[in-house]
């Protein structure tokens, strides 16, 4: 959580120095910090891998035409938070997805990555805590919209809820709320009953 | 009496399982803690509070664990294409400023500007300083004009009066 405002807070300035002096070393960090998560959050939003692509690559199209716009004083990876919802948001308004494609996700958007964890679990545990994550990542995906935002922008890229107030353009009490459906329609269909590895507080 | 005290036990609730307090943050407000530092005052009477709740301290512990489960989602990588593509266009974006014709002339123009400035203030410097001195040997000579003027008036009034003298003494001798 620190080491992400950390980075958040020197994104800015290496984002300013692109800007200024077209430093490109300045972008490639910039690069090496959000592509991949702007690519998962498109990712569970957009349900597939295609469409996740071609909206990342427009999201950095857009950063580098609008970076004028770019206000020093907010932090510079929810601006491009922003500007990745209001690519989806163009998105959902054009393709009316419906519930069908999130039934297809777990078929074409998930594959199973390369972990590098110190203790190594045994084979049972790795295959419940797959089976359980593969519940996990269905159940995101039947979330809505907004509050499917709010769970991926909190729960997987750790970015507090004022920032994601202003990411989604509403208030932190909405947000809050939406993360309270989110973990209550989750509560319906996973059931934890050995805690997990990772525990926030 | 024995079977009095039994049912009495049964009857009272522990500490730990009483009603969460009526001053106690509903569950939409708790999230809002999550976010919050550890060593922030809220945070602490929030969890002191939750401690007097096992409801609120299972709510809690549920959402730390729904919440924390998110991390362990796998990560998946875009096509390596794509950060190239960006890189490039990013590159693109920032050589195109730096090449524009008229901020290059306009620097250029701006180094020459300053030189011709500061020849052009030496040469005023210079004139300014020839100037002053001219007018100070000028001011010198007209000095050194009127101190002759006024010696030999001095001597023409010294010469008047060896004549007055001399008229004088010739009246007084011839009278």
């Amino acid at each position: 959580m620190k080491e992400e405002t950390r980075t958040t807070l020197d994104l800015g300035a290496l984002f300013l120095r692109y800007r200024e002096e077209g430093d490109m070393t300045s972008f490639q960090a910039i690069m090496d910090e959000l592509h991949t998560p702007i690519f998962n959050y498109l990712l569970r939003l957009l349900f597939n891998r295609d469409d996740a692509e071609d909206a990342l690559q427009e999201v950095w199209m857009k950063v580098i035409r609008q970076r004028d716009n770019y206000n020093d004083q907010g932090k510079f990876s929810s601006w491009v938070y922003r500007i990745a919802h209001n690519h989806c948001l163009d998105h959902f308004r054009k393709r009316k997805r419906c519930m069908e494609d999130s039934e297809n996700y777990g078929d074409e958007g998930v594959s199973v990555i390369e972990r590098t964890e110190t203790d190594q679990p045994s084979p049972l545990e790795v295959l419940l805590e797959q089976e359980q994550l593969g519940v996990l990542e269905k159940a995101v995906a039947e979330l809505p919209e907004a509050i499917r935002e709010v769970y991926v922008l909190r729960a997987v890229h750790d970015v507090p809820f004022k920032e994601i107030a202003e990411i989604q353009d509403a208030p932190l009490g909405t947000v809050l709320s939406r993360m309270h459906q989110a973990v209550n329609r989750l509560k319906k269909v996973i059931a934890f009953d050995a805690p997990p590895a990772q525990e926030i507080v | 009496m024995k079977k009095n005290s039994d049912s009495k036990k049964d009857n009272v609730t522990p500490l730990f399982q009483m009603k969460a307090p009526l001053d106690m943050p509903d569950e939409q407000a708790m999230f809002y803690f999550l976010d919050q530092p550890d060593d922030s005052e809220d945070k602490r009477a929030f969890l002191n509070q939750c401690a007097l709740s096992e409801l609120q301290l299972a709510e809690l512990d549920y959402a730390n664990k729904i919440i924390g489960a998110g991390k362990r989602l796998d990560i998946h990588q875009p096509a390596p294409a794509i950060r190239v593509s960006v890189l490039e266009a990013a590159s693109a974006a920032v050589s195109g400023i730096a090449e524009k014709p008229d901020t290059v002339t306009r620097s250029r123009f701006r180094t020459w500007r300053w030189a011709w400035a500061a020849v052009f203030a030496a040469l005023l410097w210079g004139g300014h300083m020839g100037l002053q001195q001219s007018q100070i040997v000028d001011s010198f000579d007209e000095t050194d004009f009127e101190y002759e003027l006024l010696t030999v008036e001095d001597d023409i009034d010294l010469l008047q009066a060896t004549l007055d003298l001399d008229s004088l003494s010739s009246f007084d001798g011839s009278a």
